[in-house]
Formats: C-alpha cells, structure tokens, sequence
C-alpha cells in the first residue's frame, strides 16, 4: 500500500514536470526537465513493481509506465534536433496522458505462475517497447500535421516518425514470434481462433497498414501523413484501452 | 480488363487496402469470438481441426462470412505480395544490368520473399496442422494417442492437491490459473512413455511448458488433476502433429533479423538540418 501511495506521488511530480514543459515552451528543450521526467517514470516503475511483482507486466500501470520511458528516452536523444519544432510538446502531452492512464486501478489477475515463464515476460515487455516508439512516431507526425511549411525539419521528422514506427513494428513482431512460441509449448499451438490472437494480429496488420501506405495514393503530402498516423493512433488507443478495460 | 487485373495485384495501392481491410476482419474477428454463439466453434477449431468443424461454421453464418471474407482478403494479398515481390526480386537480383540494385532494395526482396513463406507456414498451420482433443491418464496406465502408445510411469506433484482435484461436477481449476506462489514448474512433472507397438521409442520427464517431441510429433502436459472423491493422480495432455513447427520459427527468426538489419542500415541517422545540407553540397560537387 505505501509503495503505491509512493506511485502515485511521483506521479503528481512528474504530471507537474509535464505541464512546465507543456505550458512554458522555453523548458521544453531544458534536457534536465526531460531526465527527471524519465528518472520519476523509472522510479514510478521500481514502486509498481515492489507492490505487485516483477510478474505483473501485462497490467496497465507496467504498460503505461515502460512506454513512456521509451517515448521519454527517444525524445532525450533528439532533443537537441527538436529546438524549432513542436515535438516536445507533443510528447509531453502524450506523456500526461500515459500518467492519467497509469492511475487506473489495475484490478486484473496477475499472479499465474505462467507470468514467471520467460516466453510470456518477454511477450509482455514488447507491447509497451512498441507503444512507447509507436507514441514517438506519432509526436513527431503531430508536430510536421500542425507545421504549416513543408521544410527540411519537416522531412527529418518524418523520418525519424517513420523510423520509430518502423521500429514500432520490428519489436511487435517480436513480441508475437515470442507469443507464439509460449503459445506452442504451452497449448501446442502457434496460431489460436481467439479474440487476443485476433486482435493482435489486427494490430500488426495496422502496422503495415501505416508502413505500406504508396506515396502516390494521395494528392498531399499532408493527406499521407493523416493516412500514416490514423493507423498508428489506432494501435496506440487499442493497445491502452485493451489494458483499461481488461 | 485482365490488364486492369494484373495490374491491380502488382500495385502497392492494393496492398494498402487489402492490409486496410485485413485490419477491419480481424478487428469484427476479435469481437466475434467473445460471442456465446462462436466462442464454442473458435473452441473446437483450437482443440482439433478447422475442417472438423465445418458443420457448425456452415450453420452459423455471421462466422462463415467472416471466415469467407478472412480467406478471400488473405489470398488476395498473399497474390498481391507475390506479384510485388516477383517484380521486386527482378529488378534487385535479376536486373540484368551490370550495375548493381541499390541495397536496401535487395534486403526489401530479400524480407518479402520471407513474408511470403511466413503466409504460407501460416495457412499450412491453420488448414493442415492436426490436433486432438486432451485425453486423461492416471498413473502407471497408459493410452493409445496416434500411432504412439503413451505410458504415465510416474507423476511427481508437489502442489497442494486440493487445487487440482475435481468438484463434484467433474470441473477444477486449470494448472495454468495456479498462482506462482503455489505452483513449482520444474518439480510438478511426470515420468512417461512412449511406445511403437511393443518399441519403446523414448523415456522422458514431462512438464508444462516442456512438451515432449518426437519426429514431428509433439506431446504437450495441459495440467494435472485428481478425479473426485479419489486419491489417485492423473493427467491431461495432447498429442498433435506439426513436422513444420521448427522450420516455421525459423522462417519468423529470419524475418526479425532481417529487418532489425534493414533498420540499423537505413534508419536515419539524426543528422542536424545543416550536416544534410553539407553532405548534399559535398556530393552535388
């Protein structure tokens, strides 16, 4: 109980991070409110997991807390990159709201001894790996959506926003070969008629949706950029909401 | 109008929508499945076959069109992906220039090639693949399963028996539900088996998650029980034959390797405007 009420205090310093770097723009490229940012996620972590286990790693707060490390981390490295546009901004924003969603109460079962396998671990690591890169993606698309110019930074950003999404997909991928494999020692099958298989495979479809998208499908460039992002927004909404509602 | 065809499936346009449209089936799929009429069949398909099952799909037809329009959609993009990579591979591998394809446009072919035998190991898995229904064995008895007889010599289960023991109406709690503080993974076992006709084949130790494979068969521990009213322990456990597993993990390795490299290769580098403008100059010159 303490190490939760511990959580949730870091969470109000870091919701307080946040919003200085969303509402004073000059801080949003102060490297040092970034590493706090991370450093109070990494410590919001150590705290879930002395209260429900190294084991819970398929709950919301794990999910929320990883991706947003991994979103903090790639916004660290590019900051330097990212004084001229809004990317920060959007990180931040992303950031709030991986805070708000870590805040649900994570009432769902996590104490099977099949948690402890390192196939069901390593499954359950990649989700938020690939929803803290696929948040990047979208932070740096949001930022070249709301940028009038088409400039040079524009095309950095897009892709560096088609490199994280990419990446995004490599470790989803992995995470279900990973499935997959617990799947066929645990059940004998690689493949199951079930909602979670389904609706995974519907999210690496989405992923491909958004790589596999023709350059000469639209007539704008902003048009392409809309129809790369929708998929990824879509993934990142199913991946948390999945988590909120189970 | 075959030209309008054939261009259609050498097009990346129908690729985007056909992934687009994948995306939406899977996504009615996920819902379907939690539905009391079709969890039942999805259930069976599971346990057994696909093609066991076709009385009760062609019976409920939400789930044939479904089915239908998941088996249209895939072949269509399997054709898709096939015309995409032949063109791809001829103009990266075969070109017939001296001068060389760009590399990233070889590792393109080279992954595509990969997906391609991904979709095939897929459907081979879910069309041919055939599995069979748990059976139950006590210790030191024995049951056919296939051409294998399979001989439970010794079970050795050092969680609390009451949570695997039977109610009255024949339900317990699945070995995979245990909570980990319960539930040892390595000392829960059993010593078992295998017999050709008289052969003994093999001998080994059993556990969840450490199926026992022999040839392409596989023999997998879906947990433990104790009938009720009873002191004698049993087991549950499947046979199923999949000689393609361990080639198709090998296909999946592959093709993560293949493109983690294509992303270390061409990510961009973060590069700063003007060291692009520089670069750009330098080689303009």
């Amino acid at each position: 109980m303490e190490s939760m009420f511990l959580f949730k205090i870091l969470a109000v310093f870091n919701i307080v991070v946040l919003l200085t770097i969303l509402f004073f723009p000059p801080y949003q490229g102060k490297k040092l409110l970034w590493y706090s940012s991370v450093i109070l996620w990494v410590m919001q972590l150590l705290c879930h997991f002395s209260h429900a286990g190294l084991y819970s790693l398929s709950g919301i707060v794990p999910t929320c807390t990883i991706a947003a490390i991994i979103l903090g981390l790639c916004q660290c490295i590019t900051l330097h990159y990212d004084s001229s546009s809004k990317r920060p901004f959007f990180t931040a924003l992303l950031l709030l709201s991986l805070v708000l969603a870590s805040l649900v109460p994570d009432e769902a079962f996590h104490d099977s001894f099949m948690m402890t396998y390192i196939f069901a671990v390593l499954f359950f690591l990649s989700r938020p790996f690939s929803l803290g890169f696929t948040l990047f993606s979208l932070a740096g698309m949001a930022d070249i959506l709301t940028t009038k110019s088409n400039t040079g930074n524009n095309s950095r950003m897009s892709k560096t926003s088609k490199d994280a999404a990419f990446m995004a997909s490599i470790i989803f991928l992995g995470g279900e070969i990973i499935g997959c494999y617990w799947g066929f020692l645990g059940w004998g099958t690689t493949w199951r008629w079930s909602g979670n298989f389904q609706f995974s495979a519907m999210l690496f479809v989405l992923f491909m949706v958004s790589l596999h998208i023709p350059a000469t499908l639209f007539r704008t460039k902003r048009g392409h950029d809309i129809f790369f992002s929708l998929p990824l927004l879509c993934i990142a909404l199913c991946i948390v909401l999945a988590k909120v509602i189970s | 109008m075959n030209n309008k065809i054939r261009s259609a499936f050498y097009s990346i346009t129908t690729a985007y929508i056909l992934f687009a449209l994948l995306a939406v089936i899977f996504a009615v799929g996920s819902h379907l499945a939690g539905t009391a009429a079709i969890e039942p069949i999805f259930s069976q398909m599971n346990a057994t076959h696909i093609w066991t099952c076709l009385g009760s799909i062609i019976a409920n037809t939400t789930l044939l069109i479904w089915l239908l329009a998941l088996v249209v959609i895939a072949g269509a993009l399997f054709v898709n992906t096939l015309c995409c990579t032949s063109r791809l591979v001829k103009q990266s591998w075969f070109n017939g220039s001296k001068s060389k394809a760009p590399f990233r446009l070889q590792t393109m072919a080279f992954i595509h090639v990969i997906a391609l035998l991904v979709i095939i190991f897929h459907a081979l898995d879910v069309g041919l693949i055939q599995r069979n229904n748990p059976v139950n064995i006590m210790e030191s008895e024995s049951q056919i399963l296939g051409k294998y007889r399979l001989q439970v010599n010794k079970i050795s289960y050092v969680t609390d028996r009451k949570i695997i023991t039977e109610s009255e109406t024949g339900k317990r709690t699945p070995s995979f539900k245990i909570p980990k503080e319960l539930f040892s993974i390595t000392d829960n076992k059993a010593e078992i088996s295998l017999y050709l006709g008289e052969k003994l084949v093999t001998k080994s130790d059993i556990r969840l998650f450490d199926p026992l494979s022999v040839g392409g068969s596989f023999f997998i521990l879906d947990g433990f029980f104790i009938p009720y009213n009873s002191d004698k322990i049993g087991l549950s456990i499947h046979y199923m034959y999949n000689p393609l597993v361990y080639p198709f993990f090998a296909i999946y390795i592959i093709l993560f390797s293949a493109l983690l490299f294509q992303w270390f290769k061409n990510r961009y580098r973060f590069k700063s405007i003007n060291t692009i403008k520089t670069t750009k100059r330098s080689a303009t010159k």
